[in-house]
């Protein structure tokens, strides 16, 4: 009797089971894919709208197409969430946004707006950030080609260029941690539209969530290496001897960094060290490669990068005035309560002396001499 | 009671009972908690904290060699009295109610958050309180075996912390011992996720071997220690102790910054693991409560235990539907926090104190 009484008890549960208050058939879901903010044009403007949030949504609904854009004008990002409902079919399951874009303009004015997303639990930390040239909601319109869906192209395009070029990939986690924190600042890869294709033309660089510079590729690629973000890509060369050029050709380098901080007389110096480890992947002089022919190309590749780097330098305490190289932190690291002030309002990276040594080192040259 | 096979436990599975009261919910919001004040040396508080269930273990120990096959509320009665005896029983089980009912009320604020947010918080804490009063009813033995698979359910969940270190900044943990001050109040912070080892007030007659007591104590905070240790490292050195001011559950965050090939979102199997071993310390706390009564009002234990951990399971829903919202469950959690060392330590220390000022007036 007990037992039986026990099971009835231990089934009352079932009665109210969870699912019921959770459950969504995956036929009632809309699924973002990718989502951009932007600043409202003249267009879009009323009193009270501040933000245009547009969105790459799957759509297993059957009968209706498998892929749509839509684009909602907002006061903030989840009032965009309440305007969906009025015309927009499905069940916004914001746990599968994959990509996350802002237009330039947006960017420029902070990404406080982010909240809206940090904030539902279901958000993923994993999701990949790009700030689009132009207007994000232009881009989601770009015919692409080369892949069924923009979700899944802007994926791949923002995660894997850290593995196959000198540029970053940030996701959520990284810009966070970096913006939270006093003396990190984010940066973030720059997306261009252009006729069918979609690529990455730069990087942003943050004063904490406020986009203040943009760099080229070339600067991207000094920037990644002396923040020290591994990466791995491909460097030109020319080797000259007294004014001619002798050889040429390309490295496959993955980068890493030191950083020393010294102080002296009150005067931060930091030592950075950037080193390239990879191979030789063509040239074009006919004679084999030696010991003595990759001493060269090791020198004019660390010369080139060095060159780059201490331009980089030079522009970030000139021109940026953040440290988006991210080697405030070392310091932070020795004397954190001492530097505190000077780091908070920001002018602790234009006074330090900043040194850049680049080593390379080529230890494979591929099955041809 | 010792002849009641219910009611045993073996040294190994007191290892296992200690580490469940002790690792719940409370290792969840820990790395916040203490790097709030501490920042990055919140390890270090972690580790003064830790004295706390260290000084309870010894304290809880002598009085139970002195004392061997009393619990806490036969040795209240015995040593103060009737009145005073019932008062500081009462003290005691409406203690171990309130750890339960903030592990209820946690374990729910997390499901609601992470896994059922359309669900009604109390059909989630409901459901767990069917679950704490089979599991409670049991007894102490069923309690011990279930404790012991649920540490190993835990193990399965613990690798998921070690991918994300691949954001891991070893300048987040520099420079160590910045200031001592915040390292002292940061270990004041540690009390709520550490207690637990005061559960050895009514388990400690029902122990079959009980010269291993110290060793399987000791035993049980180190593995505790160690854990605790491992995940605030992990997310100092991930998220930094200011970045980690702004997450309400660190440790699941930070299953959320990294995907793992093939499992993809490590969160949601961590989350699914949670839901086992994360409820045990109230259920862990409810035979304490229970079993207490049962000895205050001097019932029958087969007649009257069971019906009593129902109404404790009762009571503990009921206390913890009672926060409004989270920050008032937090303030809850803190309070409660700060009556271990009144508990742990003040409680053994003070019936020792008086068993021995007894012994003196005695010679």
């Amino acid at each position: 009797m007990t037992r039986k009484c026990l099971m009835i008890l231990l089934c009352m549960p079932l009665a109210f089971l969870v699912g019921c208050f959770d459950y969504r058939d995956v036929e009632d879901l809309s699924v973002p894919v990718v989502v951009a903010y932007d600043a409202p044009q003249k267009s879009d403007y009323q009193e009270t709208e501040k933000v245009v949030i547009s969105g790459a949504i799957v759509n297993p609904t059957p009968g209706m197409p498998q892929n749509r854009i839509e684009r909602i004008v907002a006061r903030t990002t989840a009032d965009a969430r309440d305007k969906t409902a009025y015309y927009s079919p499905g069940f916004l399951v914001l746990g599968q946004i994959q990509v996350l874009l802002h237009g330039e303009d947006l960017a420029r004015q902070g990404l406080d707006i982010d909240d809206g997303l940090l904030r539902v639990a279901q958000t993923k930390r994993t999701l990949y950030m790009a700030i689009v040239e132009g207007r994000a909601d232009d881009l989601l319109k770009t015919k692409i080609t080369v892949a069924p869906q923009i979700g899944t192209y802007l994926l791949d395009l923002l995660r894997k260029a850290q593995r196959r070029a000198f540029l970053p990939a940030t996701t959520m986690h990284t810009f966070e941690a970096c913006a939270l924190t006093t003396g990190k600042n984010p940066i973030i890869p720059i997306i261009r539209a252009e006729s069918n294709k979609i690529g990455i033309v730069g990087t942003g660089i943050f004063n904490k969530r406020q986009l203040v510079a943009k760099v080229g590729i070339r600067e991207s690629r000094s920037l990644v290496m002396l923040r020290g973000l591994r990466t791995t890509g491909f460097i030109p060369f020319v080797l000259e001897k007294q004014g001619e050029q002798i050889d040429e050709g390309t490295v496959s380098v993955t980068n890493s960094r030191k950083v020393k901080v010294d102080q002296q007389n009150g005067k931060i110096t930091f030592y950075v060290n950037v080193f390239l480890k990879g191979s030789l992947v063509e040239h074009s002089d006919l004679i084999p490669v030696d010991k003595t022919r990759i001493n060269e190309i090791e020198k004019v590749v660390s010369r080139v990068i060095a060159a780059d780097c201490r331009r980089f330098i030079r522009k970030m305490q000139e021109d940026f005035g953040v440290d988006c190289i991210d080697i405030t932190k070392f310091a932070q690291a020795k004397w954190r309560n001492e530097l505190e002030e000077e780091i908070k309002e920001g002018d602790f990276i234009r006074n330090v002396q900043i040194v850049v040594n680049v080593k390379t080192k080529i230890s494979d040259v591929g099955q041809t001499r | 009671m010792e002849s009641n096979p219910r009611f045993l436990i073996t040294s190994k599975q007191l290892i296992f009972i200690i580490i469940g009261c002790i690792l719940g919910f409370g290792f969840l919001v820990l790395p916040r908690e203490i790097s709030a004040v501490a920042q990055q040396d919140a390890w270090i508080s972690l580790i003064i904290g830790s004295f706390i269930p260290l000084v309870s273990l010894f304290l809880i120990a002598k009085l139970g060699s002195v004392l061997p096959d009393l619990t806490v509320v036969e040795i209240c009665h015995m040593l103060l009295g009737r009145v005073m005896g019932f008062l500081l029983s009462i003290v005691v089980i409406i203690y171990f109610l309130n750890l339960a009912a903030v592990v209820l009320r946690g374990m729910t604020e997390v499901t609601s958050t992470f896994m059922l947010p359309q669900t009604p918080r109390f059909v989630i804490g409901g459901l767990f309180c069917v679950a704490i009063w089979y599991s409670a009813k049991r007894g102490l033995k069923v309690l011990g075996r279930l404790n012991e698979i649920l540490f190993y359910v835990f193990l399965l969940g613990l690798p998921f912390v070690f991918p994300p270190l691949i954001h891991a900044d070893a300048t987040n943990l520099m420079p160590v011992l910045a200031e001592p001050g915040g390292i002292l109040k940061g270990a004041v912070k540690t009390m709520f996720a550490l207690s637990g080892t005061e559960i050895l007030l009514v388990v400690y007659p029902m122990i079959t071997k009980k010269e291993e007591i110290i060793k399987a104590g000791l035993t049980a905070i180190g593995i505790i220690l160690m854990v605790f240790l491992l995940v605030i490292f992990i997310c100092l050195l991930v998220f930094g102790s200011e970045a980690l001011q702004y997450e309400m559950f660190p440790v699941i965050t930070l299953l959320k910054t990294h995907e793992i090939p093939i499992f993809q979102r490590s969160e949601l199997f961590f989350l699914i693991l949670l839901t086992g071993f994360g409820i045990k310390p109230a259920v862990n706390f409810i035979f304490g409560s229970a079993f207490s009564l049962v000895q205050l009002f001097r019932l029958n234990v087969k007649k009257h235990y069971s019906l009593l951990v129902l109404i404790s399971t009762i009571i503990i829903f009921c206390l913890a539907i009672i926060p409004d919202n989270i920050f008032t469950f937090f303030a809850y959690l803190r309070f409660v926090g700060y009556m271990l060392p009144i508990i742990a330590v003040g409680l053994p220390a003070f019936l020792l104190a008086v068993v021995w000022l007894r012994k003196g007036a005695t010679t």
